[in-house]
């Protein structure tokens, strides 16, 4: 990156016009040490003109010196030897004054909005999920996708398998005509990780989820089968068609990418078209359904008793995509969702258990979140919208009504 | 507010030196304004930079007697602000730094459908317009053409009959200001995920 590319970001940084992107790469410019020299210069620029400054308030400026001068009287690294030992010098007797002062200075300063104590104390915070998978391979083997190195990591006949980055996978096909066996990546709870398919085919999987498939796609489909949640970018073949195994249910795909959610814990299975097309299968049979769907479209089967045989399959004729997605851009997206589904979310990100006390609270909340904030981060918004949340030992949340 | 340039700046020094709390006080309330707004404009957050504020003088304090030798008290205090502001950010995650720059975003546009969040929200608009309104009058004009009429930098520096230097300050400071508004006088946690929400919209 050179200079001037550099301050051009800084200033769509300090107009807030930054994108996502940029913002990403301005912040891996304060590593590399060239570039420090543009972070000060853009700052000397701000310092030196009074008309950018004002912002503080008589009031914060009272307090932070209240502080700060607090902060002297109990740092016992003062130097004494030739010195008068601190307790007996005029500091002392003055910020003793003021340590009384800051306490209520700093309460009155920072509580003005009440805050609720409720959460945690003797719950250690909980981190968000992140890129974490094991792979099984075709004889066995489970290797830990999270504490792998990048690069070469198996072979499977003639298939390589590659671990491109922290949290993504590829699988490249050799000479054909190498043996093919199966092999199941599948992410805990709090994991997610993302998968190349040997045909180039996409995978993103959510938390406690899995796909299974196998390592050279021979004849004329490619059938996967997966657990979970995950988001499907199929690569386009005219010889080879491709089919998901979800729960019973089977969705044949022509060149597409799409979603499904197929939780064992949900009562139904929704699968959305982003783009392409699909045809969505209840499990074979007599009763069976199947409903093609055009994107923008959401088939919802529900599910009852171990498989979906005979279930009815409904379809949604618009759907809100983004929202449907919205966990594979790292963000929970609450609009309108019933509350027992946004706790299973949260169980399945953050590895928890999740108890009512007095029955479901009957809310819903709106909205969207920054998926990588802690648990406690997160609870914190929520308990705004009056719901109780209670963290009992290091894996249990307890809700309770208002 | 006292000049500091009116001040024997080596006279200052010495009696802080000495233990002197009015000089202290004095030099603080001269500079404790800037150090914190460039760290707020850098930053985007005002937490930080308050912190961030705070080390820089509890720094001096801690060493006012080794301060009797700096030359150039504002070049001293300039150089620590911006070297702490650097360290600071350069510690943060790129996820935790975005996740906070988004969270204190200031967004004009009108908000969500959610009948049930309206009222909410009407709340948060209201605050936001008291904030805007609170704005120095160039400012507010700057920041309003940018973000409610969407006009570019060069649209406004020749509405406004200023440079397009001028109209990036306006908006800098605007924002900045606002930032800090909303998070003494507003719902932080709603703010956050309206915030939010609209970004992804």
């Amino acid at each position: 990156m050179t200079s001037d590319q550099l301050q051009d970001l800084l200033e769509k940084y300090l107009a807030d016009t930054i994108t996502e992107a940029e913002f990403r790469q301005l912040w891996s410019t304060l590593d590399i040490s060239e570039r420090d020299a543009d972070w000060y210069a853009a700052m000397d620029s701000l310092l030196e003109n009074n008309e950018l400054h004002g912002l503080s308030g008589d009031a914060r400026m009272e307090s932070a010196l209240l502080t700060i001068k607090a902060k002297l009287a109990n740092d016992h690294s003062i130097p004494t030897a030739k010195r008068t030992h601190f307790l007996k010098r005029a500091w002392f007797r003055y910020a003793a004054i003021l340590l009384l002062m800051a306490g209520t200075a700093t309460f009155l300063y920072l509580h003005n909005r009440p805050q609720k104590e409720i959460i945690v104390k003797n719950s250690a915070d909980i981190a968000p999920g992140g890129n974490k998978a094991i792979l099984t391979l075709s004889d066995g083997r489970t290797i830990m996708l999270d504490s792998a190195a990048n690069g070469a990591l198996a072979q499977q006949g003639n298939t390589k398998i590659l671990k491109l980055n922290a949290g993504s996978l590829a699988y490249q096909s050799g000479a054909l005509g190498g043996e093919a066996g199966y092999n199941t990546i599948s992410t805990p709870r709090g994991g997610k990780y993302q998968i190349i398919l040997p045909d180039g085919t996409k995978i993103w999987l959510n938390a406690a989820s899995s796909i299974r498939f196998p390592t050279v796609f021979a004849g004329n489909s490619r059938k996967v089968e997966m657990t979970g949640e995950a988001y499907m970018e199929v690569a386009k073949s005219a010889k080879q068609s491709f089919t998901v195994k979800a729960n019973g249910v089977d969705i044949q795909v022509l060149g597409t990418s799409f979603n499904i959610n197929a939780y064992e814990n949900e009562t139904t299975l929704k699968t959305t078209l982003i783009s392409g097309s699909i045809k969505v299968m209840s499990a074979s049979g007599p009763s069976a359904e199947a409903v093609t769907l055009k994107p923008g479209q959401q088939a919802i089967v529900s599910l009852s008793g171990q498989s979906a045989r005979g279930q009815t399959i409904t379809t949604i004729p618009s759907i809100d995509a983004k929202q449907v997605m919205a966990w594979k851009n790292d963000v929970f997206d609450f609009e309108d969702v019933d509350f027992e589904e946004v706790m299973r979310q949260l169980e399945r990100w953050y590895d928890i258990e999740v108890v009512y006390k007095k029955g479901v609270p009957d809310i819903r909340f709106g909205g969207k979140l920054n998926r990588n904030i802690s648990l406690n981060d997160l609870l914190e918004i929520l308990e705004r919208t009056e719901v109780h949340f209670k963290r009992e030992g290091e894996r249990r949340l307890v809700v309770g009504q208002p | 507010m006292p000049d500091p340039q009116t001040y024997n700046e080596r006279e200052l020094l010495l009696r802080i030196a000495e233990g002197d709390n009015g000089a202290f006080d004095l030099m603080f309330r001269s500079y404790w304004d800037h150090v914190f707004s460039v760290a707020l404009m850098m930053t985007k957050s005002p937490d930080l930079a308050d912190d961030i504020g705070q080390e820089v003088f509890f720094a001096f304090l801690r060493d006012r007697e080794k301060m009797t030798e700096i030359r150039n008290l504002k070049g001293f205090l300039h150089t620590s602000v911006k070297f702490l502001v650097h360290k600071r950010l350069r510690r943060l995650r790129v996820e935790e730094a975005y996740t906070q720059y988004m969270s204190g975003k200031v967004f004009v546009q009108p908000l969500y459908a959610s009948p049930e969040k309206a009222i909410d929200m009407k709340d948060l608009q209201k605050t936001l317009q008291k904030g805007i309104e609170s704005l120095p009058l160039q400012q507010r004009r700057a920041f309003k053409l940018s973000r409610e009429e969407g006009l570019s930098h060069e649209a406004i520096s020749i509405k406004m009959g200023v440079s397009k230097k001028t109209v990036k300050d306006y908006i800098v400071r605007a924002i900045a200001f606002l930032r800090n508004y909303l998070a003494l006088h507003g719902d932080i946690a709603l703010y956050l995920i309206w915030a939010i929400s609209l970004f992804q919209k």
